[in-house]
């Protein structure tokens, strides 16, 4: 199949120079390739490009700082979300990668993503893992408060199927809010389930990914949209 | 069968049978002379003449008969050459007692590499080192090396249990022994060397005197095919497995937030879930859960809990119980409460939990069964004796038992209390019906019973989706791949 052959290809890639994770574009590129959903998105290298590009994808964009050396971009102001207009870009841009110089002047940025600005709904994290004892596992959990307060997380051993992906929801304590409380509506069950079926496929076919967030996954009634993806290949090379 | 030498060995060899009688192997020999078994056993000894009075042969190749079983108990840098004999004699199964291998130091994981290379491609299977072996009470088969005084040896039983551990597998032989709880088989693993907990899973799943299996382990050395052969396992019976040195810790410096917050007791938790293997996380609850869903059938489709008591406070403690793992109380249909209302005394309030008040006799307690067994919106019954009271007499036992034969659906009794109430935990246990001293334990069982019969459900489920091909799944999996 073509698409896992590219998938490879970015794989062996980043392993030949050495990274021991995937650029942001990279990762998407996966996910997309797996049929798993993300913001329209552009890599960008100079201002102009990136004003011309918001042009398919049109406002509110987010831009992200693409960097081998950096791998939690917010970390390093490396992240500006709802940029909705021309001039805001232009400003935000500029900042965005002085200020990464700033604060990072070791790394090399290579580029920069800006991606389509996606409504707030709720959210959800869904990961993959090999475990020492049961080899590629998926993860589900409710996104914030859930996740970091409660802890509350649940794995499924990989390959899973729809059965499998469906119980792994509702073995969650929070996964109540995806039913549609407070007057929203059900969110979109079969596209979670898609997402997890698919990020079990990922993990079951490319065994040099070692670990991957897609963090947050935001839920809507009728979609799902991943705007954050994260591909571990090893956890001994510098990053 | 490859196991069944193991279990039903005709000839059996014990090596290192000694006359001291605090020596292991004495202790094992003599299991096989004075227990019931079948086959023929010998001592295996070379500085002795005779072991309770049996003619010694100095090694396994000087024993005058074929071998199904030879149970090793001399000193770990003794055991290679032992096992080279036992091959070239064509033994067929191997206990090897001993400790002193992996468990210790490098020399003794050496030795074991040793013994695993000499087998390799032979037919000789081993368990063990570093085991207390197997009991096997329909065959007689006890290789436990500790006296009966010590460690009574329970009855033949439903039960099947492997434990890593043989101090752990011992105490509890012991504990079910003094609680008149059958066992089908037991064995303890111990390193591991050959036969695993994959190999007796696979074993276990065919045996029919086996109707439900536990397992303690620490390591499970084949994860996949430990997954593999226990959903394989859960389709037949129950598997209920405790699993120790699991850790909730994730690893910290983890790259990713995934990473950081897979604890190997979270993985765990999800992959036995999968497969339909049934999660206990305390010693109580591995046996706990064992007799309800070895001795009790499963519910059907309606899985909602009526519970019967008469004692008001134990009746409030499980409803609370219940709601708290998320389970259902039944809502007794209008037919049940008319006929509770005909049959109940006037100050007993006719809903659920049924409180049959403290005065409640054997009579009251068999109509009350007999009406709540027949509605159709119960699924599973709690009854809750508390035998203190002098209204009530040990044929409640029978009103129970009766109960459930005759309705089929599965029954749990709490009861606690001293001797007079010990007498009639026994006499239930004799019945196959599960008592527990508290409400929380009683329930607890219910909910092991009711997760393995959704994992059941979720069996079938998958075997239809798969049988209806997924190709229609793939279909809606393929579509839109990047958000508008």
């Amino acid at each position: 199949m073509l698409e896992m052959k590219e998938c490879e290809l970015i794989i062996q890639k980043a392993l030949r120079e050495e990274r021991s994770s995937l650029l942001i574009d990279e990762a998407y590129r996966i996910c997309n390739l797996h049929h798993i959903p993300t913001p329209k998105f552009q890599v960008v290298i100079r201002l102009h490009e990136a004003v011309e590009k918001v042009n398919e994808i049109r406002y509110p964009v987010a831009l992200k700082i693409i960097s081998p050396q950096i791998l939690h971009k917010s970390d390093v102001g490396g992240v500006v979300l709802n940029v909705g207009n021309e001039k805001d870009l232009r400003t935000e841009y500029e900042k965005l990668v002085a200020e990464v110089n700033r604060r990072e002047p070791s790394a090399k940025i290579t580029g920069v993503l800006v991606e389509k600005m996606m409504v707030p709904s709720t959210e959800v994290i869904v990961g993959g893992i090999r475990d020492s004892q049961f080899g590629p596992a998926v993860m589900f959990g409710m996104g914030g408060m859930f996740t970091e307060v409660y802890d509350d997380v649940a794995f499924r051993v990989a390959p899973i199927d729809r059965v499998d992906a469906l119980n792994l929801i509702h073995g969650l304590k929070g996964s109540k809010v995806l039913e549609g409380i407070r007057g929203k509506p059900p969110a979109d069950l079969d596209s979670v389930i898609n997402v997890l079926t698919n990020v079990s496929d990922l993990m079951m076919e490319h065994d040099a990914i070692t670990q991957l967030d897609l963090n947050p996954v935001i839920v809507y009634s009728d979609a799902v949209c991943a705007v954050d993806s994260r591909i571990i290949l090893s956890e001994t090379g510098d990053i | 069968m490859d196991l069944d030498p193991f279990f039903k060995p005709k000839s059996v060899a014990v090596i290192g049978a000694s006359r001291e009688p605090r020596k292991f192997g004495h202790v094992i020999f003599k299991n096989f002379v004075e227990s019931e078994f079948k086959g023929k056993a010998y001592p295996v000894n070379p500085k002795a003449e005779s072991i309770l009075g049996l003619k010694t042969y100095p090694s396994v190749k000087e024993v005058p008969s074929e071998l199904d079983l030879a149970v090793i108990a001399v000193p770990a840098p003794m055991v290679p050459p032992i096992i080279d004999e036992c091959l070239s004699k064509d033994v067929k199964a191997a206990i090897i007692i001993s400790g002193g291998f992996k468990e210790a130091d490098e020399k003794g994981e050496e030795l074991e590499l040793e013994i695993r290379e000499k087998i390799r491609d032979s037919g000789l299977r081993i368990i063990g080192p570093n085991c207390i072996g197997v009991y096997d009470p329909t065959s007689h088969i006890d290789t436990l090396f500790l006296p009966r005084y010590r460690l009574r040896r329970p009855k033949q039983g439903p039960i099947a249990f492997i434990s890593q551990s043989g101090a752990f597998g011992s105490a509890v032989l012991d504990w079910a022994a003094s609680q008149d709880i059958g066992i089908s088989k037991f064995i303890s693993i111990g390193n591991k060397i050959d036969v695993d907990e994959v190999d007796l899973l696979d074993y276990l799943v065919d045996d029919s005197l086996t109707k439900c299996i536990t397992v303690y382990v620490e390591s499970i050395s084949r994860g996949r095919e430990f997954l593999e052969a226990s959903s394989r396992v859960a389709k037949n019976k129950p598997l209920i497995v405790l699993k120790g040195g699991v850790t909730n810790e994730g690893a910290s410096a983890s790259l990713s937030h995934t990473g950081s917050l897979a604890g190997s007791a979270k993985v765990c938790a999800g992959a036995f879930k999968q497969a339909g293997v049934v999660q206990a996380q305390t010693v109580d609850e591995l046996l706990d859960y064992a007799r309800t869903l070895a001795y009790q059938p499963l519910p059907k489709d309606q899985k909602d809990i009526a519970i019967v008591t008469n004692g008001g406070g134990f009746g409030v403690i499980s409803t609370d119980e219940a709601s708290g793992l998320g389970l259902k109380l039944a809502k007794f249909n209008p037919e049940t409460v008319r006929t509770l209302r005909e049959k109940l005394p006037e100050y007993a309030t006719v809903h659920n939990p049924l409180d049959l008040v403290g005065d409640a006799d054997v009579e009251r307690y068999r109509s009350a069964l007999g009406a709540v067994s027949s509605d159709p919106n119960v699924g599973i019954i709690l009854v809750i004796v508390l035998l203190q009271t002098s209204f009530i007499e040990s044929d409640v036992v029978d009103a129970i038992t009766e109960s459930q034969v005759t309705y089929g659906k599965p029954t749990v009794v709490c009861t606690i209390g001293g001797e007079f109430t010990q007498i009639l935990v026994k006499m239930l246990e004799e019945n196959r019906i599960p008592s527990y001293p508290t409400p929380e334990r009683a329930v607890n069982a219910i909910n092991a019973l009711i997760q393995y019969a959704k994992a059941l459900e979720d069996i079938n489920k998958k075997q239809q989706l798969n049988e209806r091909g997924t190709a229609q799944a793939d279909r809606v999996t393929k579509r839109n791949t990047t958000c508008r």
